[in-house]
């Protein structure tokens, strides 16, 4: 299936191109905001009233390490031209890798009506929707972070307290990296002393999720890629990656379109782990999968 | 100028043209590729082996139902060109040109989407295992290509990290780049240039140990040496990937 419906958190390409006048007036009920691996793919054409967002330096902190500050957070979106009230709709390169950290962040500071266009970039393009390089300029709003949701956030006091807990963690990286062979990925200067995976884990790829077009896969293969892990919605779940990004992406599934209950994503991700003194890791395939695999 | 190596290794049946070198574990190929933009690369590649593996090889490359560059579940839809620049027992070089590539990913879309203009690529195949080294002005945004190579693999691939630092030799055709001893040497060119190597041999040691002065047991002994490093070049070198991990 590669035609999407359209529900609260997804939206299809149809969807979008019926309302792009409304996403081009300084009207802020909706929004679009473009959030790429590479930023500079916006400048080489984007969505019709799309604003860029640049991950580096907007969704995060690079003083503390962690999310932008709610004033960061509030400016930012205020100069996207948005409102608490707004439905934003964000998209990406990389089959949404960034986008869907995006849409959790804003989850994560409340925001009521965020939506991931489904397949991102590469998907719009494919369906030869329109493409600009225009740049908007909309009338900025103020704009107030009114609740955090805690509960879509894992720190590592709660990953190590999830060990002794039925709680599942889910590393979505490569199995490469989940094995330990790749230590330091090449380019990406996030130096991490040990390989490996917090004991436990699941290799559950995020990849897996999404067609080759981008587009997520249709939710009983969904439910069928995690139910051969023995994770249904009655399972707690902590997914993390390399720095809780791709992350990012498999919450969106397991929360928003699969609507598991408890899901939150690790934003210290292996960076953390594998830095951290006396945290436990584990190397090459889990015993108990070999044994599986073996039968 | 800086390099990026790793491997993809390749379960039987996953893809065509690695299926003739799993199966002929003689055969190998070593080729070098050039990306002109995006959406076109071009391939001299060197193969050698059996004439069945050859046979194979050259028949997977000209079919255009079977694609041997994708490392997604689409095969490439592109204007394929190929020719066999040379064909012999057991040496085969075939030149490729895509063009027009679409609908697909492959190493050479990946790296033209996201590393900088002007790359080369030089690959190795052998049984299981495509070595690949890739040759860049910056890797400024080698962790995207990285992470969306990774990403993309279909199943039945598998990556295998190599390395990633300045580019510091060009690994000519082996035999070429061979330094022997200035005596060795002097002893091989003399043997060579008397016909020594020709069969039947038109002379013989001594007559040739004479000419260079030096007594016959020195001049077999210079021989021998000679001849062991080109032939363990030979043999050996075919094989050493070691250098790209």
């Amino acid at each position: 299936m590669t035609t999407p419906t359209t529900t609260d958190a997804v939206v299809s390409v149809g969807w979008l191109v019926d309302r792009l006048d409304d996403a081009r007036r300084d009207d802020p009920s909706l929004r679009i905001l473009e959030v790429d691996i590479d930023p500079s793919n916006y400048d080489a054409g984007h969505i019709p009233g799309a604003s860029k967002v640049d991950w580096k330096t907007d969704l995060q902190d690079s003083t503390t390490f962690d999310v932008p500050t709610e004033a960061a957070f509030e400016d930012l979106l205020g100069g996207f031209g948005i409102t608490p009230e707004s439905t934003v709709v964000v998209y990406g390169d990389m089959r949404n890798w960034f986008a869907a950290h995006a849409y959790w962040l804003f989850t994560y500071y409340g925001h009521e009506d965020v939506r991931l266009l489904d397949g991102g970039r590469d998907f719009w393009k494919e369906r030869d929707a329109p493409l600009t390089d225009d740049v908007p300029d909309f009338t900025p709003q103020s704009y107030t972070v009114a609740d955090r949701r805690r509960d879509i956030r894992a720190d590592q006091p709660d990953v190590m307290a999830s060990l002794d807990r039925e709680t599942t963690l889910v590393d979505v990286r490569t199995p490469e990296e989940y094995r330990g062979e790749i230590l330091a990925p090449p380019g990406w200067n996030e130096g991490v002393q040990r390989g490996g995976h917090i004991p436990g884990a699941r290799n559950i790829p995020w990849n897996q999720v999404v067609e080759e077009t981008g587009c997520f896969k249709p939710e009983n293969k969904l439910r069928e890629i995690y139910g051969e892990h023995g994770i249904d919605e009655e399972e707690a779940v902590i997914t993390y990656c390399r720095i809780g990004e791709r992350s990012a992406l498999t919450w969106f599934v397991l929360h928003e379109l699969l609507g598991y209950g408890d899901v939150r994503n690790y934003y210290g991700s292996w960076v953390e782990w594998g830095n951290t003194v006396g945290a436990p890791i584990e190397k090459g395939q889990r015993a108990s999968i070999k044994r599986e695999s073996n039968r | 100028m800086r390099e990026l190596t790793f491997a993809i290794e390749y379960e039987h049946g996953a893809d065509p043209v690695m299926d003739v070198f799993i199966e002929h574990p003689r055969a190998s190929a070593h080729s070098l590729d050039a990306v002109v933009d995006e959406d076109a690369f071009w391939r001299m590649e060197h193969a050698t082996g059996p004439g069945a593996a050859l046979d194979d090889l050259e028949a997977v490359r000209f079919d255009d139902d079977a694609c041997g560059e994708a490392i997604t579940d689409r095969r490439c839809v592109a204007a394929r060109h190929h020719d066999v620049v040379e064909r012999t027992t057991n040496e085969l070089v075939l030149y490729s040109y895509l063009a027009d590539i679409c609908e697909c990913e492959s190493v050479h879309t990946l790296a033209g989407a996201h590393l900088p203009g002007g790359l080369i690529f030089e690959t190795r195949r052998r049984e299981s295992t495509c070595w690949w080294r890739v040759l860049m002005r910056s890797d400024e945004k080698i962790g995207i290509f990285y992470d969306e190579l990774g990403a993309r693999l279909r199943d039945g691939l598998s990556f295998r990290m190599g390395h990633l630092q300045d580019a510091t030799e060009w690994r000519r055709d082996e035999l070429t780049g061979v330094a022997l001893p200035d005596e060795q040497a002097d002893a091989l060119h003399a043997a060579v240039n008397a016909g020594y190597y020709d069969p039947p041999r038109e002379t013989t040691l001594d007559e040739i140990a004479t000419d260079l002065e030096i007594p016959r047991s020195t001049l077999s002994y210079r021989l021998r040496q000679a001849e062991s490093k080109l032939v363990h070049l030979y043999v050996d070198g075919e094989t050493g990937t070691q250098w790209l991990e």
